[in-house]
């Protein structure tokens, strides 16, 4: 009996690795939403060590059922107390919010690009916006985890506004924190409820109308685009049982053009809701630089926003008030936005990120 | 390699022991040094070169110990030499940066750093080469002549990066002849799948819980408690289940390691903790340097003296920081303490276990803090100078209350006595052959789902 389970005790193991090694790879994980090591990933150097990290990966992400068993843990962990999973917050209601903290933001790197926006804003004359947004768990804090660490809004809002005077900084806390409904589920992005509440402030902001909080709605024509998105946070909790969010947005009207970076794509790129990064429909996902012009458009203006992703979903509202709106994305280009925007000449520069971006 | 790792569990492991039972005896040292080898360049693909010199000048250093047999002089002047190489490599590697840093701090002097990276393993394998040299030369044990027995013992890797410390003198009858035995086989397995769930299940998830603890600051009284008990249990899972995860392979293989923990955390004093905690670090200073220098034979300023030597060594041993000198020298005044309060100072037991688990535990937060400045502030945390508690202090209780009451049974021996009262038979070995399975599946699925897996000893 004892020789049988040492027998099992070293089949069973070599059993597993060799079914790793003979079953094909697969090489991207949708649940988890990131590419697998494949066998042909496998070329780095024995002396350097590369060699045994890309086959101690190999093993990990070829390992039979492992999204599967993922969630399993990941269950299990939650029914023992676990709020977190994978960076992920699980709060009220199974939502889902991106893990913050005050150590991971870099908040030097933040006040430093917030300088350069002031000194862009004093030595052009250019009108400038900057609308930080709340990550979901600063905005909707009451539905995170009771005493879950989140980083400062307030605090990093402050000295952020304080380091750039000539700009019109717009707070959305509170309207974007009026509804749960503003953030996605399963994704960090904002929903098209939350895409209105920072219009309406930014119209504000503008003089014209009250923001949310002084009872100002607005009716638009809402276009479904898809039912079943399960965002970037649905893959780092990987929770069986989690409900799916729907994507929304405005249905623009008008002859309008999208060039990024120098080739034409569309306003809502519809393939991507067959792939796994449903929040892709936006203009195809992140480029480095987007062009998009609205000859309809009732104003004949330019407006470049220096953005991150949350733009993305935000600039269906402006096509109709700016006749060409330009998306600089420092994460995706070789320049620098900011040096760039002045080539455009633009008539407004709004900065919309995430506030910790 | 490290034994939480996939290569290890699924591919290492179970090929090394499928051809170590095909192969004749004879051969069977051969393939465990040519494995041990491999296993040690998997991590170290450089250093084993240096594993390997340290094989050799061991090897020749125990040939010439005995051919020099009785005359006194030139024994002395090899062991001195041999013992020169050994802890000079060891400093070399190890404490150079530390050294240059502190003449830097003290006289300015600007000198660049080395950046040398520290060979893993190095002070648990230079240690038991010691051993042999010094137990050589004493005439405790002869030496080895077949250079390949010899070298299986200096790179045998179930303990080579871990420990326990294993002396020569408790391995050389077995190098030599050893039979396979399914009953020390098979609690061999039982024991390698409970040492890797107290890694991987236990040590692990707690470890998550301090790093995010520890990084914060500023946190208050409960809040740093729980931190500081998850590193406390951490430490004790990670390094105990590795001790039984080597001996446990040992017994796979034929050999017996003497035990390296004994439920520390049940102490009643910190002498009696040092006696439970890494035993066979605690054995060999006392062997090799506290006996030597005289123990307790030369009188009591003289021992104290001899004990702040072995405490200062044993700091430093377990890193080259000031951090760890410190927590060294924090043993030495309460094991004095101790010490001179023997016989005169009675307290209840509840009492002295709450005094040693505190000591104990403010000596981690000294350990696991990069500097005195942050172990200080740490500890004044944890004695309120944050306040008591807040709302995140109930978030740390709810997210890890199950891993801490099962961690802190675990640190107690009542599983293994209720264990202990099943009557041997066939419904026993059923239990322990699921839990066993059980242990070994779970792990083996953190390992493959998790990006943490820290390796806490790349400073020993």
């Amino acid at each position: 009996m004892k020789k049988v389970f040492l027998s099992l005790f070293i089949i069973a193991p070599l059993l597993l690795a060799a079914s790793i090694f003979l079953l094909p790879d697969a090489s991207f994980s949708p649940d988890e939403n990131r590419m697998l090591k494949t066998a042909a990933d496998i070329r780095g150097d024995v002396l350097s060590g590369d060699f045994q990290t890309d086959l101690e990966k190999y093993l990990s992400d070829q390992f039979p059922m492992r999204a599967a068993l993922k969630s399993a843990e990941n269950t299990v962990r939650t029914v023992l107390g676990a709020n977190e999973l994978g960076g992920a917050y699980v709060g009220n209601g199974g939502r889902l919010f991106q893990k913050i903290t005050d150590e991971e933001i870099d908040k030097a790197a933040i006040i430093r690009f917030a300088e350069r926006v002031e000194s862009f804003a004093k030595e052009s004359g250019v009108p400038v916006y900057a609308m930080p947004v709340p990550s979901a768990g600063a905005a909707l804090d009451g539905e995170l985890p009771y005493g879950a660490p989140f980083y400062d809004f307030d605090g990093l809002l402050h000295e952020l506004s304080a380091a750039m005077p000539s700009v019109k900084t717009i707070n959305l806390k509170k309207s974007l924190g009026a509804s749960a409904d503003n953030y996605y589920l399963t994704d960090h992005h904002w929903t098209f409820d939350g895409v209105l509440a920072a219009y309406l402030e930014w119209k504000s902001a503008h003089g014209e109308g009250q923001n949310t909080s002084g009872g100002e709605t607005i009716t638009v024509e809402v276009l479904t685009l898809c039912e079943n998105f399960h965002g970037t946070l649905y893959s780092k909790a990987l929770l069986p049982q989690t409900p799916f969010d729907a994507i929304k947005t405005l249905a623009v009207k008008g002859n309008i053009k999208v060039t990024a970076d120098g080739a034409e794509v569309s306003f809502y790129d519809l393939s991507a809701l067959e792939g796994k990064d449903k929040y892709n429909v936006f203009q195809g996902g992140n480029h480095g630089i987007v062009i998009i012009e609205n000859p309809d458009a009732a104003n004949k203006r330019t407006l470049v926003i220096i953005k991150d992703s949350f733009a993305n979903s935000f600039v269906p509202m402006l096509v109709g008030d700016f006749s060409k709106i330009v998306m600089l994305d420092d994460r995706y280009m070789l320049g620098d936005a900011l040096t760039l925007t002045a080539s455009y000449a633009p008539d407004e520069v709004l900065v919309l990120k995430e506030i910790i971006n | 390699m490290v034994f939480s790792s996939a290569v290890f569990l699924l591919i290492f492991l179970p090929v090394f022991l499928t051809v170590y039972y095909l192969l004749p005896f004879k051969i069977k040292n051969a393939w465990l040094l040519l494995a041990s080898l491999v296993f040690y360049a998997w991590g170290e693909p450089v250093y084993v070169f240096l594993m390997m010199g340290s094989i050799a000048v061991n090897y020749f250093a125990g040939l010439l110990l005995s051919r020099f047999a009785g005359h006194r002089a030139a024994m002395r002047a090899l062991l001195t030499v041999s013992v020169a190489v050994h802890v000079g490599a060891l400093f070399f590697f190890k404490y150079s940066d530390f050294l240059i840093s502190a003449i830097n701090g003290s006289f300015g002097a600007g000198l660049r750093l080395m950046g040398l990276a520290l060979p893993i393993g190095i002070s648990f394998y230079t240690f038991q080469a010691l051993s042999y040299v010094i137990d050589v030369y004493r005439g405790k044990v002869s030496a080895q002549k077949n250079l390949i027995d010899f070298g299986a013992y200096i790179s045998m890797f179930p303990q080579l990066i871990a420990g326990p410390i294993v002396r020569y003198s408790d391995v050389a009858a077995r190098l030599r002849e050893r039979s396979f035995d399914a009953d020390r086989a098979f609690c061999g397995i039982l024991r390698f799948c409970v040492g890797l769930g107290k890694k991987v299940l236990l040590a692990n998830s707690l470890g998550a819980f301090w790093e995010e603890i520890s990084a914060a600051g500023g946190a208050p009284a409960m809040t740093t408690l729980i931190g500081a008990v998850c590193f406390s249990l951490q430490i004790y899972f990670d390094f105990s289940g590795y001790s039984d995860m080597a001996i446990g392979i040992g017994r796979m293989l034929g050999f017996e390691f003497s035990e390296n923990f004994n439920y520390p955390y049940m102490a009643k004093s910190i002498t009696d903790f040092w006696r439970r905690w890494h035993i066979s670090l605690g054995s060999w200073f006392r062997e090799y340097v506290y006996i030597p220098l005289g123990g307790s034979r030369k009188g009591l300023p003289r021992q104290i003296l001899n004990l702040l030597i072995v405490w200062a060594l044993t700091g430093i041993w377990h890193g080259a920081g000031w951090n760890f000198l410190f927590w060294g020298l924090y043993f030495f005044v309460l094991l004095t303490i101790e010490k001179i309060c023997a016989g005169r100072v009675r307290l209840p037991g509840a009492a002295k276990r709450i005094y040693t688990l505190v000591a104990v535990l403010v000596s981690w937060i000294i350990f696991a803090t990069p500097d005195i400045g942050a172990a200080g502030n740490m500890i004044g945390n944890l004695f309120g100078a944050n306040g008591f508690a807040n709302a995140g202090t109930l978030y740390y209780l709810r997210n890890c209350s199950v891993l801490l009451a099962i961690g802190l049974l675990f640190s107690t021996n009542i599983v293994r006595r209720l264990l202990r009262r099943l009557a041997p038979g066939k419904a026993k070995s059923a239990v322990l052959e699921c839990a066993a399975v059980l242990l070994y599946a779970l792990s083996l699925i953190m390992v493959i789902n998790s990006a943490y897996n820290p390796f806490l000893y790349f400073r020993f």
